[in-house]
């Protein structure tokens, strides 16, 4: 058949990409040091804490702790390959009108995890909000208190067992086991097989696939598996939908790092779609101290880039002015050491820039509904046009 | 120019010619106008009396004003003429207000008031003297003082015998008698005298006081509002008066709210800046031949530097030869009776314009303690707090004028800011955005320091001096002199910074105790959390609670 003989050779090119197992990112040195923590060493850090506050009190101390500042103002970047860390900025949280909320919150939290921790089961961060929700108030309080005690105890968040719901997708030619049931993602219908928050429990991944898909958005994830895609096409179909959670991140990087195959990436043509790529490559602001746990390297743009616009064609009343805000956020990434490190990506951007407009996934739709599964894929793998 | 060719102006005339200036120049505004007339005359009355009873060591007779005005229909009125012209000084009358009350008809436009004062009385051989002319009293020295002409009620009483043609009634008594004086009483506009067309004495009636009866032409529809509005604000600054007043069926009680008195006005010596050419002729005219300095007899007319010291104020020995020699260019030492007109033209010039005379005496002022107008202001615009800022003096020629500023905030004060003036404790109701205080306002800029959008403000400013320096002879309100302006401006300033103050240490209280409230909480649930995680070692929860309290307390308690 054609069509397979034609298959071939798109996969010879992308075989080309694949990449031996690589080692862990390293830390740069002035970054934060970050460990995996095992579940009686993360218990024993949240009584150290616990008994350190206890000793200042004996002294008549104001009881406090140091936390890393999770933000911008503290980010770390490497400068060879721009991937983003924590450096050694605190803030003290004390027994002080301005901090002692914020003190209390934190201890809370530690109070929580570390009965977890001693039950030896895991818990989603809606559950730990519903144990204090008088203290907590909102549950964006307690998630990030959840962050702030991973970092001060120089550990990831997965040491705490707290997880987040389940939030990204995964289909398409991948089996694996997850608490101890085997997992066929080729057979999981059209919406997919949700990744797990507790991804220490997945185990035996097998795949024949040549490549990853990664989409920014649920619906272009839909309209790709409804189209089985990875029928035609060896691959795993993956979304974050939207800035995606550690869980996501952690499934994408566990998939390359035993396999070596690329993923290819299809996000929005706007500089937030830009934002996502970075937080699956090279790392988040507010997670940057598990950047060595959450990134994956080996990462191609495929779509939809504003070059695309005029190459495929794509009707101008499906353009979308780029707001105020966009182009702020599109100089601030311009700027930053990731891109420059990407020098094809980031003339995109300029592209975007100077163009003025942006586009959603979706817009392929403007030339039909199986236009992007049955045209603009399959262009795109066969002429090998990813960045 | 000879004297006997001046026409003299009959009183009607003026009247007619002025009746914008007294305040009479529509039916509304007369109204209003001789409520405030007669109200004003019972207080003077009333002070007068105050201060006598005062001098004697007697006790104090607090003020108590009643004040009544109903509609009256046209069949009254002319009941009254009627009877009016069979009483001809022995008859009833009518008596008593009350029966007038079951047959007025709202449209009417015709009123009877009555003020009813419990001040000295009038003794009925002086009342001719009080009520007779127009234009009378010379006054020697000057001195602070409510009325607006010196004559405010018998304004009111040609008012209302243009309007109704009928006569004013008064009845009196003193403290010394026990007897009731009645008159009725028209001035005749032409000879300018007063008119009895009925007097008797009613004995064993015994009380004191006076009682003024008025049947005139207005419209209370406009006017009423506006009175409400000046006894709100009368009895904030007359705080030791008990006013009683009845319009139409509606009551309505000022209380007195303080026992304090004011110090009440003082006559003294005229301040050489605030004589013109005209008031000096008439002092140096005034001296006769033989007259006493310092317990000396002398011959002939006294010299030029004794007569300033004798009829000005601040002025020594040293003052007045220096003055007359350096300034004036004058022999101090030249007899009074050697002065002409050139004399009296230099000597006028340089008395306006030298500077050196000590600022005029404010002692003869009666200025009203900032703590009663601020306990009458708690009482009747029960503000959340007032502050005051008194004691400014400026002279404007040659009159002390006195500043006090209080501003109420919070409470129940509307939001926004409503500026009250007075001027010698009178409220000032009309042609607020021409008066001083106004611009004042604006200038003071109070959205700098306080937001009235959350709570009210209530802006009192009150001046008092010898000789207000109304804009002009309506005396509605305050003329924008650059000194006055800037004075009141940086008073409200200092006045609303004391707000501010208050505003910000209650909410840095406020701000604390929620403070030391989220800490005591927040220790709580920390040290439920610590005892827990470390299992109660080395410390129990309550051994961690005390811990914390302690440094709570010594940090911030």
């Amino acid at each position: 058949m054609t069509q397979s003989e034609e298959n071939l050779k798109l996969l010879e090119g992308i075989r080309q990409l694949k990449q031996v197992e690589k080692e862990m990112i390293k830390a740069p040195k002035d970054a934060l040091k970050i460990q995996e923590l095992s579940l009686e060493e993360t218990k024993q850090s949240i009584e150290d804490i616990a008994l350190n506050l206890l000793s200042l009190l004996d002294f008549d101390e104001k009881p406090r702790v140091s936390v890393p500042i999770r933000s911008a103002q503290n980010t770390i970047v490497d400068e060879e390959t721009g991937h983003i860390f924590l450096g050694h900025n605190m803030v003290t949280r004390s027994l002080t009108p301005s901090s002692v909320r914020q003190l209390a919150v934190l201890i809370r939290v530690a109070d929580g995890i570390h009965e977890l921790l001693t039950l030896g089961r895991h818990s989603t961060k809606r559950e730990l909000f519903y144990t204090d929700v008088n203290l907590f108030e909102e549950q964006t309080v307690s998630d990030r208190a959840i962050e702030d005690l991973a970092v001060t105890l120089r550990t990831i968040r997965n040491a705490t067992n707290i997880v987040a719901s389940a939030k990204g997708k995964i289909i398409g030619r991948i089996s694996f086991v997850e608490s101890g049931d085997l997992i066929d993602c080729s057979k999981m219908g059209t919406g997919g097989k949700a990744i797990t928050p507790f991804q220490d429990q997945i185990e035996n991944i097998d795949t024949d696939a040549e490549f990853v898909l990664l989409v920014e958005k649920d619906a272009a994830f839909m309209s790709l598996s409804e189209a089985k895609i990875y029928e035609r096409y060896p691959c795993i179909l993956i979304t974050g939908i939207g800035q995606p959670d550690i869980a996501t991140r952690m499934m994408l990087r566990k998939i390359v790092n035993e396999t070596g195959i690329p993923v290819f990436a299809i996000m929005d043509a706007d500089p937030f779609g830009l934002e996502i790529l970075r937080s699956y490559t090279f790392g988040s602001k507010a997670l940057g101290y598990e950047t060595p746990w959450l990134v994956t390297e080996n990462m191609y743009w495929l779509g939809l880039r504003p070059e695309d616009m005029e190459n495929y064609k794509i009707p101008k009343d499906v353009y979308i002015p780029l707001t105020e805000a966009d182009k702020k956020k599109g100089k601030e990434l311009l700027e930053e050491t990731w891109l420059q490190n990407k020098p094809k990506w980031s003339d995109q951007l300029r592209l975007m820039l100077k163009s003025g407009v942006k586009a959603e996934i979706q817009a392929l739709a403007s030339k039909g509904f199986e236009y992007m599964s049955e045209t603009y894929l399959p262009q795109k793998l066969e002429s090998a046009d990813w960045i | 120019m000879t004297s006997n060719k001046v026409e003299t102006l009959s009183a009607a005339q003026w009247f007619k010619e002025n009746s914008e200036i007294a305040g009479f120049d529509n039916p509304g505004k007369s109204t209003f106008t001789s409520v405030r007339e007669l109200v004003e005359n019972s207080l003077d009355a009333c002070d007068e009396d105050i201060q006598m009873l005062q001098m004697r060591g007697e006790e104090i007779v607090y003020p108590n004003i009643n004040i009544v005005i109903q509609p009256v229909s046209h069949e009254l009125i002319r009941k009254k003429i009627l009877a009016n012209l069979d009483d001809t000084g022995s008859g009833s009358g009518l008596d008593g207000i009350e029966e007038f009350e079951t047959d007025h008809d709202p449209t009417e436009k015709n009123y009877v008031i009555e003020v009813e004062d419990n001040g000295p009385g009038i003794h009925h051989e002086f009342v001719s003297l009080v009520f007779g002319t127009v234009f009378t009293g010379t006054k020697y020295g000057i001195k602070q003082g409510r009325g607006r002409f010196g004559m405010g009620a018998k304004m009111a009483m040609i008012h209302a015998q243009r309007t109704t043609g009928l006569d004013t009634e008064i009845w009196s008594a003193t403290r010394e008698e026990a007897e009731e004086s009645y008159f009725r009483i028209r001035i005749d506009l032409k000879s300018n005298s007063p008119i009895y067309t009925a007097q008797r004495i009613i004995p064993d009636k015994p009380w004191h006081g006076l009682r003024m009866r008025l049947y005139f032409g207005g419209n209370l529809v406009w006017a009423k509002q506006r009175i409400l509005e000046y006894f709100r604000q009368i009895a904030l600054v007359t705080p030791y008066v008990n006013f009683r007043l009845v319009i139409g069926d509606e009551k309505y009680l000022f209380r007195r709210v303080t026992d304090e008195i004011p110090p009440l006005p003082t006559e003294t010596k005229s301040h050489p800046h605030g004589i013109d050419i005209e008031e000096l002729k008439e002092m140096v005219k005034r001296y006769p031949k033989k007259y006493v300095f310092k317990s000396e007899k002398k011959e002939g007319y006294p010299t030029l530097a004794e007569f300033l010291m004798l009829d000005f104020q601040g002025i020594g020995e040293g003052t007045a030869k220096k003055f007359l020699r350096y300034k004036v260019e004058i022999d101090p030492n030249m007899s009074l009776n050697e002065l002409n007109d050139v004399h009296i033209f230099k000597l006028s010039q340089a008395m306006s314009s030298y500077e050196d005379f000590p600022a005029p005496d404010s002692s003869c002022l009666s200025i009203l303690p900032h703590e009663s107008l601020e306990k009458a202001a708690s009482f009747l615009l029960e503000p959340e707090y007032i502050n005051s800022v008194t004691g400014n003096i400026i002279s404007i020629k040659g009159h002390p004028v006195h500043i006090t500023t209080s501003v109420a905030w919070g409470g129940k004060i509307p939001t926004g800011v409503a500026l009250y003036r007075f001027a010698n404790r009178i409220p000032l109701l009309f042609k607020e955005r021409s008066d001083v205080c106004y611009k004042a306002l604006e200038e003071a800029n109070i959205k700098r320091y306080i937001d009235i959008n959350v709570h009210g403000v209530t802006v009192m400013v009150s001046v008092v001096s010898t000789r207000i320096p109304y804009q002009d002879a309506a005396k509605d309100f305050i003329a924008d002199y650059d000194e006055l302006r800037e004075t009141i401006k940086l008073s409200m300033q200092k006045a609303f910074r004391g707000v501010k103050t208050y505003i910000s240490r209650k909410q840095a209280e406020k701000k604390k105790e929620q403070e030391l409230e989220k800490l005591i909480d927040h220790a709580d649930r920390l040290a439920t959390s610590l005892a827990k995680i470390t299992k109660g070692i080395p410390m129990s929860e309550s051994e961690i609670n005390q811990k914390l309290m302690k440094i709570i307390e010594r940090e911030y308690a």
